[in-house]
């Protein structure tokens, strides 16, 4: 069966050396892409501390003493903080889905849509570390395991693909509650990048969350990871004039039949789901990218950083 | 034969092909819908179940596993009917089991007559084209026995490939040994030559101008294959002269009336034009209409003194040689029988050995002197009632009828009164087909004979027994001796006698040379102890030896393959020609000229039913099973990659590719 071949796969490591050199080479992109200020270390408005300076103020109360410039308080007798313009960093954090309807692909030679969820989720954070984001990972299950992070630096990079790997599949997870629970508990907003196949979500309630997430300041962007059985299911092998059908995620049973008239049916209720997705959110600040299990994990990044300008 | 070059060997193997209506319907039964997993099932709607999902069967899917087991299905049933093929090419025609082919080639006389309107290519040319044409399908393992079948056998094995190339020489230079080819005791010459550990077949090459015993052929176990050579539309009809002889003409001292049979074996009336020759010299020129299948006997009184007459036959026909016979009168080289026969009333007794064939009987009475001198040059001496003295004995085979004692031979110790037969040796050559039942005899001496001597009829009566035909050896000359009398005896009124005559006769005679043979009928005769060697020159002047071992004194002489004058020359062991005779071979056969083809042949060899063996023209026949089992197979194993690979539908070129792929990859 499926599954047992899909199983067969993930044994694989997820970042394999070569993933993780194609990885490099995009993030070395990124770089260039930056300078060229189309993503990259954005320019902050606000003055902090920083190496390079910007400009003195009088020290009023409440002003950090450790940014106060001696060498000014000795020439002019007058307390001066010295103001620098600072580069800032973002706050990304990563929902990904790590339920059962993840956990499958419609032939032995695709991954399931787990393992390229994760894979998806540790380039993501490779990036966001290289460039000293801060990065934090929630996984989306039944028993929620512990987030990781949040962490900075490019140090975090080899531990956050360790922590990584050892995510596997579980029960139905609530994806919109790990949103509002993520967004309540920050005090800062950030970008919130959630990878799931959305099967599972209840859109009227994603959507709630999401417009109060993005009221407090949150960018958000839905990942969607998709089998391409599942937008032509009539290209599945498996499929046969009749068959019983199970829910991975519910274990419901049902009855398919895979002719003409069931398969329109199918893609029309898909697709109107995918419109109600795409608009999730009313457009503001809020991003709908799907992205097939068969396309490689580096072009899925090149394809955000040079069409979408989202990660930094 | 069910198309062209395809034949069943076994056509209740198709009844597997029940198995394709079975896969169908199984295809057919409606199943259990098997599980899949999905990631959600949010967009399916449930499928409902119309009536025709509650029947139990449903139209048959054409599925590439479908079609794959009906071909599958398909190829093993053809190949339980165990089809064959004329000349398949490559390797799909090789037999993969040893064959041993057993040929029968007909040499008979009718072999001889032309296949067609080319008058240069007989029969047997064909017959021989089809046996090489048979030695070039040998393959490693088989075996090919030749029997050529005519007045004689011959047989001969090859099983290697070097035998197999000079067995085709020898074919290729063997002329047909003519006369009647006896094709049932050749078929069990095949049945006992049958190898265990091969396919035997037993293949008849003729121009199907032939007579089969169907039990004969029924008891064979090998199919019998007929090939029939020449083709019965092209040829000519065939007249010939089937019989020839001759009788002394009554009250014409010296003359003779020739008979002979003029026989027609065309399809319609045929005017026959016809000469006959006294020593080489026209004495009638005639001709007659003869009907279809028609035989008629003409008698013409030939000239006084006439050693050779030849009848002629002027008509063009498939088989020249029997228009043509000859026939050698009485004196003319051939060795007859000569008996002096020493009675004082002969009358039954000369008229039985007169009646023997080509013998003259001289007849002496009792009293004649010189019985020693007298005999010499005759073949056999017959005394009756009187016994010549022991210095007077003549010098070759005696019959004794009713002996009188001499000396101590012939010596009687009392009389049988009217004996009855007592004991027989029903084994005895000189018995063979004498019936000696409700034979009475009178009174008779009961003789006392040597141990030596052989009783071959013992009569007892009033408490003796004695011998009443007996033979034994006096002075190491053979005799035998009848002890009855034959005025007191029936015999002589019975058919018992002169069978009985000339059995005896034949047993104590060198049997004469025919003055003719049908062509391919052998020469067998009896030479006088002296003889060491026989030269027999054929009509093309090749000379033939035959030595004769010691205590052998029966010559066969086999090789008449060709009408015309034959002499025969008996040697001594100097060389020197003790004596010499002539026999005419003569082509014409009321069998073996008519050189139609039986319809009946293919019947006969099949044991009386045409459909229980293949009667067929065909040749080289390969089996086709196994190339069908290759495929079937071939079939089964991409059956089960589909199935592996879960190829349901039938599939493009590239979904077959990419599931290759994928098995590949998996591999």
């Amino acid at each position: 069966m499926i599954r047992d071949d899909a199983r067969a796969i993930s044994v694989e490591p997820l970042f394999t050396d070569e993933v993780l050199a194609r990885l490099r080479r995009v993030i070395l992109r990124s770089r260039r892409l930056a300078r060229a200020g189309l993503s990259g270390e954005h320019r902050s408005l606000r003055k902090g501390p920083s190496p390079e300076f910007a400009d003195f103020k009088a020290y009023s109360v409440g002003d950090d003493y450790r940014r106060i410039d001696w060498r000014a308080y000795a020439r002019f007798d007058a307390l001066f903080v010295r103001e620098s313009e600072i580069t800032t960093e973002f706050d990304v954090h990563l929902l990904v889905d790590v339920s059962r309807s993840m956990d499958w692909s419609s032939e032995a030679g695709i991954p399931t849509k787990l393992r390229r969820a994760l894979q998806l989720t540790g380039a993501i954070g490779y990036l966001s570390l290289w460039h000293f984001d801060r990065v934090s990972i929630t996984p989306v299950g039944s028993d929620a395991q512990r987030r990781f992070g949040p962490v900075q630096g490019r140090t975090n990079i080899r531990r956050m693909l360790s922590w990584l790997e050892r995510l596997h599949a579980q029960r139905e997870g609530d994806l919109t509650a790990a949103m509002s629970r993520l967004v309540f508990e920050r005090r800062r907003a950030g970008i919130l990048l959630i990878v799931s196949d959305f099967l599972s979500e209840d859109l009227e309630r994603l959507e709630g969350a999401m417009r109060g997430a993005v009221g407090r300041g949150w960018e958000i962007a839905l990942l969607q990871i998709y089998d391409p059985a599942e937008a032509d299911p009539a290209a599945m092998s498996v499929l046969v004039e009749t068959n019983q059908a199970i829910d991975l995620e519910t274990t419901m049973k049902m009855p398919i039949r895979n002719d003409a008239p069931s398969v329109a049916g199918y893609l029309a209720r898909r697709r109107a789901w995918l419109n109600e997705l795409e608009t999730l959110g009313g457009g503001v600040r809020t991003l709908h990218v799907q992205i097939p299990t068969t396309q490689a994990v580096d072009q899925t990044l090149v394809q955000l950083l040079r069409n979408i300008g989202l990660v930094s | 034969m069910i198309g062209a070059g395809l034949t069943l060997m076994v056509p209740i193997g198709l009844v597997a092909l029940v198995s394709l209506a079975a896969i169908i319907v199984i295809h057919m039964r409606r199943k259990t819908p098997p599980m899949i997993v999905l990631p959600s099932l949010r967009f399916w709607e449930p499928a409902i179940a119309d009536s025709a999902d509650r029947r139990r069967f449903r139209k048959p899917p054409i599925t590439l596993p479908l079609l794959l087991q009906l071909l599958a299905a398909l190829a093993i049933g053809l190949a339980l009917a165990r089809p064959a093929m004329d000349a398949l090419p490559g390797m799909a025609g090789q037999r993969s089991t040893p064959q041993h082919s057993i040929v029968l080639l007909d040499g008979s006389t009718s072999m001889l007559s032309l296949a067609g309107d080319d008058d240069s290519v007989t029969k047997w040319d064909l017959a021989r084209d089809e046996a090489d044409d048979i030695l070039r399908e040998w393959q490693a393992g088989d075996v090919i026995t030749i029997i050529v079948i005519g007045s004689r056998t011959q047989s001969t094995s090859a099983s290697t490939e070097p035998q197999i190339d000079r067995l085709r020489e020898r074919i290729r230079s063997t002329t047909a040994p003519g006369g009647i080819a006896d094709i049932d005791t050749a078929l069990e010459l095949g049945g006992d030559l049958i190898l265990p550990d091969r396919a035997n077949r037993i293949i008849l090459i003729s121009d199907g101008a032939l007579r089969a015993n169907p039990e004969t052929a029924s008891a064979v176990e090998a199919p019998i294959d007929l090939r029939v050579v020449g083709s019965p539309e092209n040829s000519l009809p065939n007249v010939a002269i089937t019989s020839i002889g001759s009788q002394p003409v009554a009250n014409q001292d010296g003359a003779s009336r020739l008979s002979f049979a003029l026989s027609s074996f065309a399809p319609e009336t045929v005017r026959l034009p016809y000469r006959v020759q006294a020593d080489g010299v026209d004495i009638l020129a005639s001709e007659l209409d003869l009907l279809a299948g028609e035989t008629r006997s003409v008698q013409v009184t030939l000239p006084q003194v006439t050693q050779t007459t030849e009848v002629i036959v002027d008509v063009g026909d498939s088989f020249m040689a029997d228009n043509r016979a000859t026939l050698l009168l009485e004196g003319s080289g051939s060795t007859g029988l000569e008996i002096l026969l020493i009675s004082d009333n002969p009358g039954p007794l000369e008229r039985a050995l007169g009646a023997l064939p080509e013998s003259r009987v001289d007849v002496f009475p009792t009293t004649t002197p010189g019985l020693r001198a007298l005999a010499a040059g005759f073949d056999l001496v017959v005394f009756e009632g009187i016994s010549p003295p022991p210095d007077d004995l003549p010098n070759t085979s005696m019959l004794f009828v009713r002996p009188i004692q001499v000396g101590d031979r012939f010596a009687t110790e009392g009389v049988m009164g009217a004996p009855a037969i007592d004991r027989i040796d029903a084994g005895a050559p000189i018995l063979e087909g004498v019936d000696l039942a409700g034979v009475t005899f009178g009174d008779t001496p009961v003789y006392r004979i040597e141990a030596s001597d052989e009783v071959l009829v013992r009569g007892a009566a009033n408490g003796l027994t004695g011998p009443l035909l007996w033979r034994g050896e006096i002075d190491g000359l053979r005799y035998v001796a009848f002890g009855f009398d034959l005025e007191s005896s029936n015999i002589t009124q019975r058919v018992a006698f002169p069978v009985l005559i000339a059995r005896t006769v034949a047993d104590l005679t060198v049997a004469p040379i025919p003055s003719t043979l049908a062509l391919g009928d052998p020469l067998l005769y009896r030479i006088s102890e002296s003889v060491a060697e026989v030269a027999v020159t054929n009509p093309m002047g090749e000379i033939t030896i035959l030595t004769v071992p010691q205590a052998v004194d029966t010559v066969v002489f086999d090789s008449t393959g060709l009408d015309g004058l034959y002499t025969v020359d008996e040697l001594g062991d100097d060389g020197q020609v003790l004596q010499a005779s002539t026999f005419v071979v003569n082509a014409g056969h009321p069998v073996e000229s008519d050189t139609r083809p039986n319809p009946s042949l293919g019947d006969a060899l099949a044991g009386g039913s045409a459909s229980d063996v293949a009667v067929t023209e065909r040749q080289g026949l390969a089996d086709l099973w196994p190339m069908l089992v290759s495929i079937a197979m071939a079939v089964i194993a991409l059956e089960w990659l589909v199935f592996s690979a879960g190829v349901a539908r039938l599939p493009t070129a590239r979904s077959l590719a990419s599931a290759f792929q994928r098995i590949g990859g998996r591999a």
